[in-house]
């Protein structure tokens, strides 16, 4: 292995990162104003995947069919906060979750009766040979990948940081209670948290659809390895999610690399263990102190 | 965030002759189900009852300790490989087999437990959710060992001396001989003091913990315990098929698990053996029927999934105690009434 098969390594890890970043950044939210781990995170990246696929394979221009996969989305997941987990609000966190669950369920039973379960493929964005940079190979749907993380970050930060609503989802996800006192709607935070997280995550379908096949059993794997990035940012903050997602990449990428590829997909699950006895909190830093 | 409709206890509140009449007709029953059954009810009474060993932990892990494990199907797989590896590479005998399966479920369950054990809720899922796909990873890559993707064959039937159990009759017997000692084993833990320092933690983890209970270690034991159920009964699984591959301890079949136990109600003990048998006659009464509405049989398979997912949603949003805690809800009632 020299230095160039590790930049290599090391930029493929970047734009995957990029992807996991702008999942746990949906996670984080939900998770920050609706008090629940979104079980079916992933299941949204897989319809907007699958429904993208089959738009273009039925004629549809692919820019188009993207758009509006990532709207499908977002509004299946103003659904699933509507009929599923507003109605059991009240109850405790165990049948949240479960509730959550069975939305990841539902959604991956339907996607498998409508699709079927043969893998899709969607056309890249960028076509044409990839593109050689001082001897590292680097396929041209990465640029994209890597273009659309930056973007929707960009968007992210000024929508959070900019506007009226972006700061009252904030104050939500800070305090609940006490946003309410301050003029706003929990419940429409909580619809909005779903939006947002659904359609980042449809983003995440689109993109990803062209490198990996979609299938409908997609959202599992690519679900909890945006959770694991959450963690390692400690699952409070979103500059922290979008840390925790590049470093997941980076590390996913070169462990693959360097020692086996055949267990990938473990390597994620490693880290969340050793996240987890090492520094629960996330490792960079943030307050500390429990919500009661 | 309030806990306004949290799930409510059963009290053990039966009396004595109520007792032992309703011991009495659950035995006579089982008695004489293989004969009034026929064989192939009789085979699917074996697997309700392997099933409801695995539900029993972990109802005990969801109802009173109140984490949701998404990896039960794991440990069954556990204690299903170990039994196969056991007995195949290495001709072990089947009931040392099971042991060692019961010793590893348990030995697994306690590193990742210990990982977790101070951890919220929804990390402790996750994590036996990762741990679920890893280890069917493991299952298929280490060919050598679990045969891969095309799985294990061979796995002797239990035998006692010179007979061995090969009809679904004896199956029944000693299974349900199993599950109902599972069944009192558990009734008696949860009402025992141990019982109730879970449930404590389940109600509040942080009065708990300035009560002076702590709360990691009896998380990491009840985990355990589930894993040694979810493991016993891989073991008699794999012993009862003969026949074992990954494709049967996917995700699919941990919510499965969940399912089971969240039909018959996290509430009480006794909720596992009634989601159990519940939920395997709607699934058989599925298979049977929807091929008939849908005319193609393929379509089968992600409708049962559908229904899962619709039925968790359901029983969450409006019966979130389960069969046995609706049933408590109308003897309330009408208790009231009189």
């Amino acid at each position: 292995m020299d230095i160039t098969d590790l930049f290599q390594l090391l930029f493929s890890g970047l734009s995957v990162g990029g992807i996991y970043a702008l999942i746990a950044v949906g996670f984080v939210t939900i998770y920050n104003v609706n008090g629940v781990i979104n079980f079916a995170q992933g299941e949204f990246v897989m319809i907007a995947a699958m429904t993208a696929a089959s738009l273009v394979s039925a004629g549809t221009p692919l820019w188009i069919s993207a758009v509006i996969a990532v709207i499908v989305a977002a509004l299946v997941g103003v659904l699933v906060q509507r009929l599923a987990l507003h109605p059991a609000r009240l109850n405790g966190d165990v049948v949240l979750l479960i509730i959550t669950i069975g939305v990841s369920t539902l959604l991956r039973g339907l996607a498998l009766m409508i699709w079927g379960s043969n893998p899709k493929t969607l056309p890249p964005f960028m076509k044409g040979e990839p593109v050689n940079v001082l001897e590292i190979v680097i396929p041209r749907q990465d640029f994209f990948i890597a273009g659309i993380a930056v973007v929707m970050m960009v968007l992210l930060f000024l929508f959070f940081e900019k506007t009226m609503l972006g700061s009252a989802l904030r104050a939500c996800m800070m305090n609940r209670e006490v946003s309410r006192l301050l003029g706003i709607f929990p419940n429409r935070m909580a619809l909005l948290s779903f939006l947002l997280g659904a359609a980042l995550a449809g983003v995440v379908g689109i993109s990803v659809a062209p490198v990996s096949l979609a299938t409908y059993d997609m959202g599992l794997l690519i679900g909890l390895k945006g959770f694991v990035a959450a963690v390692l940012g400690g699952l409070v903050s979103i500059p922290g999610a979008v840390l925790g997602g590049i470093l997941l990449g980076v590390l996913e990428s070169l462990g693959a690399g360097l020692v086996s590829s055949g267990y990938k997909d473990a390597i994620a699950f490693l880290i969340l263990l050793v996240v987890m006895v090492i520094r629960p909190q996330g490792i960079f830093r943030v307050k500390s102190g429990k919500r009661v | 965030m309030e806990n306004r409709n949290e799930v409510k206890m059963l009290p053990n509140d039966l009396t004595i002759t109520k007792r032992i009449g309703y011991s009495l007709f659950v035995m006579v029953f089982l008695l004489f189900a293989p004969l009034l059954l026929g064989s192939y009810f009789t085979g699917m009474f074996v697997l309700m009852g392997i099933y409801t060993i695995a539900a029993v932990g972990l109802t005990l892990l969801m109802g009173y300790a109140g984490l949701v494990s998404l990896a039960q199907a794991s440990f069954w797989g556990i204690g299903s490989y170990v039994t196969g590896i056991a007995t195949t590479h290495f001709e072990w005998n089947i009931w040392l087999s099971i042991m060692l399966a019961i010793i590893v479920s348990a030995v697994v369950a306690g590193i990742l437990g210990f990982v977790t054990r101070n951890m919220e809720g929804h990390y402790f899922t996750l994590a036996t959710l990762g741990f679920g796909i890893v280890l069917n990873i493991i299952l298929v890559e280490e060919g050598d060992w679990t045969g891969g993707s095309s799985g294990m064959t061979g796995i002797p039937s239990l035998s006692f001396l010179e007979y061995s159990i090969n009809s679904e009759t004896a199956w029944f017997y000693l299974i349900w001989a199993v599950t109902i000692l599972v069944l009192l084993l558990f009734r008696n833990l949860v009402h025992s003091n141990w019982g109730r320092n879970l449930r404590s933690i389940h109600s509040s983890s942080l009065a708990s913990s300035a009560m002076g209970i702590n709360t990691g270690r009896f998380r990491l034991q009840a985990f355990i315990l589930s894993a040694v159920t979810g493991g016993l009964s891989g073991a008699l699984y794999s012993s009862y098929m003969g026949f074992i591959s990954p494709a049967v301890f996917n995700f699919e079949m941990s919510i499965k698990f969940v399912l089971m136990v969240v039909v018959g109600g996290l509430v009480s003990i006794w909720g596992a053996v009634i989601g159990v048998v519940v939920v395997m006659l709607l699934v058989e009464f599925l298979r049977d029927y929807l091929p008939l509405i849908f005319h193609h049989s393929s379509a089968a398979g992600a409708i049962e999934i559908i229904f899962f997912g619709l039925l968790l949603i359901i029983m969450m949003i409006y019966m979130p105690g389960g069969i046995v805690g609706a049933i408590e809800n109308l003897r309330m009632k009408w208790r009231g009434e009189q």
